[in-house]
């Protein structure tokens, strides 16, 4: 019986081999596998046999009707590649059922990328007030009493009681209060933070929305040094802008750093030689400098012990500066046009 | 402040051979940008943009005085020629003494802080009338438009040593009397340009004998005391004033005039004698004018030199690189500055600040500052800080936020960012209090007036914006908003808001249990039958996990829908995002793969009015524990389809064991009067 089974196995396996089409392929399905086929046919036979033997016999079977099983699925590919089909009409121009596309704002994209790159080396992401005291938004970043950024014509101020001890409340101008905020979060560096947040100043026009973004890194430690913003700043530009771009400072002049920079980074179609769209091969990219010994007295960190480092863009105008974006006008990213949402 | 500078105006302060272009390219890197460069016949014009702290740079000789310490840097020869500083009055002149009293003036300063040093001097016999042309050409050059010869040498001495100069016709005077003090509130005085002003007070004034107002100190002077065709005797008039004072004045008003411009940055008091000087020696050449009286300056606190001391190791350390002491002392000289050292093994240098540089330079990191631009940020290395471990701020949880927003907006959802304040007409629409909000005391706009403390107004504003673009709307957005507290910042609550225009409770609770599964988070669904001013109390969810509230997810009520304008229902979810944020987790749990195949079957049933699906599924779990799953495949009118799932983890479920099981749902669903099996 066992070869009986042994033959039953290779006829159908030649058959199969040898079958032109799916009809064909189906009639030998039935006449092997069905449940009149050949293989239970053999199957009744099952009780002939002594009990011991009985099980194996049946595994046997099984194993046979597998391998039948899977030589008619293999066969069946092979039709289904037949030149047969090549002669339908089938219009691969048709559009693609595409699922459901949402979008990401671009702020939200960029913020995405800036935190990124940042991590990559070490910062720490912190979020800090966005509606904050004067102590934290000015005076403990070296603004004097009378300082312009403090007047009303730039800074939004809230109608409330002033805080005998902290002053007016204000909604940030700047991320910069998160730079006392952590040096009291950490109570000694090292520091290496970077703070993302929204700020507000009273402006509105093609370049300044009353509302934007900022990124606010600081590092502090013993022995931080300009180069060590260098490094850092160029890194953020390959990161960001792309391989070859690097930043350049220049003297500036900001109350909470000393000294102060501007952040220059090269043309991308140049790469700082000069060119006909960029005339001296830098564009203006944003602020940064020498954490003033007077910002980190205020963080009760020791400035004869540590140094650091600071910078804050904003995170809109950075962007906009990627190449090929062309965004004319700022405030297009708050009017929440979806069809300008949508194209992101 | 951006000032225009002629290089050939330049080269009468600066010896050097260095063309336009390259001087701007050092100014630059290490001094003032230089914005643009522009032709203009034979001449080259700088348009340089000087910082808020470098005022003694806004003139030519200032620009002169930087560029002449910045070009030998780049191995360029340069100096800086006829230094106005050296300008000394010739006392051998007995007319050019200096005196605090004069028969041709009477002086009152109420308050000598408001106006540190006043000096003035009469002169007669001026004659009015056209300057000569290279007078004319310089003004041209830098965008002022020339006048008569008097009014043009105050303009030019304003703008080639920085220093604001004003000229009265001295016959105007009431008799002959100045008194400067704080204007009163709302008094008026008509400026030269013919505008009245009414006084905010506090504004610094000068009253003459007549009791007129004749001057708005440091921003513009009185009309009625202007220089004309007939004027004969004139007061040059140089001043130095208290800056925030000018800055209110001229602010409030809107009256920026270059002076008030740099008045509110605080001139260099000593800057005062040299444009003075030089003023009479102009006014003697091109208007003929004659000394009457003496110069009188009241300047009670003369600059002494301050002194400001740094270690050489410390300049070293900000640089990054060895530099010489040599090197240091050359660009601090360069700089004005008057130096000696101590301790040459590890030296300290004293250096004496010049009166130019006495606001800006008052620490050793100023010291740093100068040193380092001058020797050249270019020249530094570029290194990253070494890496230490430094604890995360433990409240916050950036990646579920980006991961929530990447999950939405792979949904299908488009994410809008729209400004953190509402106006109160959209605090009204949405029936919230005004008063309960932070309102802001300066606002730029009533667009913008109270922070929100809900995100759902500035969506359907959104919304409305959008009606007639898009059929179907899907957007998102995640931000603070601010509760107030008293006493304290408002709290900062991060929401997430997502919105769906249509009757879509459905859709919108599904998303909003799907995106919570996705972090971690099992939630529960429970009837919200608050009284709310916005939501629809039979159509409205609490979200919550556990005892743990995460928000709202309903439909809007039609009268706030109706108040925004818009015509479609509204579908919104509001949620806690921070509570979200503490919940999230990446905890996984394997669970056996079942050894057996589920049996499936589909039930159809009419269920009574009210029964609610809850319910029912409660009721056939109830039945048996082999049913492993009860979902609603569809629902239509009264009759709902639930697909069962029968699951024997130990074995495969017999035909006969599952009818036993659904015999016994169909009989509780009966007996219970939730409803009948469909036939």
């Amino acid at each position: 019986m066992k070869e009986e089974l042994h033959n039953l196995k290779n006829e159908a396996l030649a058959l199969i081999a040898e079958s032109k089409n799916r009809k064909e392929l189906q009639s030998l399905r039935i006449s092997f596998l069905g449940r009149k086929g050949k293989i239970n046919q053999l199957l009744k036979k099952i009780a002939r046999l002594e009990k011991k033997e009985r099980a194996r016999f049946g595994q046997q079977i099984n194993e046979a009707k597998e391998v039948i099983s899977k030589a008619i699925n293999r066969q069946q590919l092979t039709f289904s590649k037949q030149p047969s089909t090549a002669t339908d009409f089938f219009d691969i121009s048709r559009p693609g059922l595409k699922p459901p596309q949402g979008h990401l704002h671009l702020v939200s994209q960029a913020i995405e990328e800036i935190s990124r790159i940042f991590t990559q080396i070490g910062f720490i992401r912190v979020r800090y007030p966005e509606i904050e005291w004067d102590w934290y938004a000015f005076t403990s970043l070296n603004m004097p009493p009378n300082h312009p950024a403090r007047d009303e014509w730039e800074t939004l101020f809230i109608d409330r009681p002033l805080s005998k001890k902290w002053g007016k409340m204000v909604l940030t101008p700047q991320t910069s209060n998160g730079q006392v905020r952590e040096m009291e979060r950490l109570k000694k560096p090292p520091i290496r933070m970077i703070n993302i947040a929204k700020c507000h100043r009273r402006q509105q026009d093609v370049t300044h929305t009353i509302m934007f973004h900022q990124f606010e890194g600081l590092v502090v430690d013993k022995g931080i040094s300009i180069p060590h913003l260098k490094g850092t700043l160029d890194y953020f530009a390959q990161q960001f802008y792309g391989p070859g771009r690097k930043t350049r400072l220049r003297p500036f002049h900001f109350q909470f750093t000393e000294p102060s920079f501007e952040v220059d980074i090269n043309c991308p179609l140049c790469l700082g030689k000069g060119c006909r769209t960029c005339k001296s091969g830098w564009h203006e990219l944003g602020g940064a400098g020498m954490v003033h010994p007077s910002v980190l007295k205020a963080g009760g960190i020791n400035p004869r012990k540590y140094t650091g480092f600071a910078f804050g863009w904003g995170v809109e105008r950075t962007y906009l500066m990627k190449e090929g974006l062309k965004i004319p006008d700022l405030r297009l990213f708050y009017n929440n046009d979806l069809r300008f949402l949508e194209q992101f | 402040m951006n000032i225009l500078i002629p290089y050939s105006w330049l080269k009468e302060y600066l010896e050097t051979k260095a063309s336009p272009e390259k001087i701007g390219e050092c100014l630059s890197l290490c001094g003032a940008s230089v914005e643009k460069i522009t032709k203009l016949g034979q001449d080259k014009i700088f348009d340089i943009e000087v910082t808020s702290n470098r005022v003694d740079m806004m003139s030519v000789s200032g620009v002169a005085r930087e560029a002449a310490a910045i070009l030998p840097q780049f191995g360029i020869k340069a100096k800086l020629k006829k230094d106005p500083y050296k300008l000394k009055l010739k006392t051998q002149n007995s007319k050019l003494k200096t005196t605090t009293k004069s028969l041709d003036l009477k002086i009152k300063i109420r308050n000598s802080s408001l106006c540190p040093r006043f000096s003035a001097i009469v002169l007669e016999n001026v004659k009015v009338k056209e300057s000569p042309s290279e007078i004319k050409n310089k003004l041209t050059k830098v965008g002022l438009r020339p006048l008569n010869n008097v009014i043009d040498i105050s303009n030019l001495l304003m703008h080639e040593l920085g220093q604001p100069v004003h000229i009265f016709d001295y016959e105007k005077i009431g008799k002959r009397q100045m008194t400067l003090r704080e204007a009163r509130k709302a008094e008026k005085l008509t400026t030269l340009d013919g505008k009245t002003h009414t006084l905010p007070g506090k504004d610094i004034v000068i009253e003459d004998g007549g009791g007129r107002l004749i001057d708005l100190c440091g921003i513009m002077g009185g009309q009625n005391s202007a220089v004309d065709q007939q004027t004969k005797k004139i007061i040059l008039f140089i001043q130095n004033y208290e800056p925030y004072h000018i800055r209110q004045t001229s602010m409030v008003l809107g009256q920026r005039t270059q002076a008030a411009t740099l008045f509110e940055k605080k001139v260099d008091p000593e800057l005062v004698m040299p444009t003075l000087i030089k003023g009479i020696k102009l006014l003697k050449k091109y208007a003929q004018a004659k000394e009457k009286s003496k110069i009188i300056d009241f300047y009670s606190s003369p600059y002494q030199p301050k002194e400001v001391k740094i270690s050489l190791q410390l300049i070293k350390q900000y640089l990054g690189l060895p530099i010489q002491l040599n090197k240091v002392k050359e660009i601090l000289q360069s700089l004005g500055f008057k130096l000696s050292v101590t301790n040459q093994k590890l030296p300290i240098i004293k250096a004496k600040v010049p009166s130019w540089r006495a606001e800006d330079i008052c620490i050793p990191e100023d010291l740093i500052e100068e040193v380092t631009r001058i020797y050249g940020y270019h020249n530094l290395p570029s290194f990253l800080p070494p890496l230490f471990k430094i604890p995360q701020q433990s409240e916050q949880n950036f990646y579920w936020e980006d991961k929530a927003r990447f999950i939405l907006k792979n949904w299908g959802l488009t994410e809008t960012l729209s400004y953190s304040m509402q106006s109160r007409q959209e605090l009204e629409k949405f029936n919230l209090q005004p008063q309960k909000h932070l309102k802001i005391k300066n606002p730029l706009s009533e667009d913008w007036l109270f922070m929100r403390t809900k995100i759902l107004p500035s969506l359907l504003s959104i919304v409305k914006q959008n009606s007639g673009k898009r059929e179907k709307i899907r957007i998102f957005e995640m931000a603070k908003v601010y509760l107030p507290r008293k006493a304290k910042l408002p709290q900062e609550n991060l929401r997430l808001n997502l919105l769906l225009n249509g009757q879509k409770f459905f859709q919108l609770k599904g998303l909003c249990q799907a995106l919570l599964e996705e972090m971690g988070i099992k939630v529960e669904f429970k009837k919200f039958d608050q009284d709310s001013s916005c939501w629809q109390i039979n159509r409205t969810a609490e979200i919550k996990s556990g005892r743990k509230k995460l928000g709202l997810v309903g439909q809007l009520k039609k009268e706030v829908i109706n108040k925004f304008e818009l015509k479609k229902n509204i579908a919104a979810a509001d949620l806690d995002f921070d509570q979200i944020s503490r919940l999230a987790n990446r905890k996984k749990t394997y669970r056996p793969i079942p050894k057996h195949p589920p049996v499936i079957e589909d039930l159809t049933f009419v269920l009574r009015p009210k029964t609610s699906f809850e319910e029912m599924v409660t009721i056939i779990k109830k039945t048996s524990p082999l049913i492993h799953q009860v979902r609603l495949l569809d629902v239509y009118k009264q009759s709902f389809t639930f697909r069962l799932s029968f699951l024997n983890p130990r074995k495969n479920l017999t035909k006969t064991a599952v009818a036993k099981i659904r015999k016994k749902v169909i009989l509780q669903v009966k007996k219970r009067e939730l409803g009948k099996l469909k036939a």
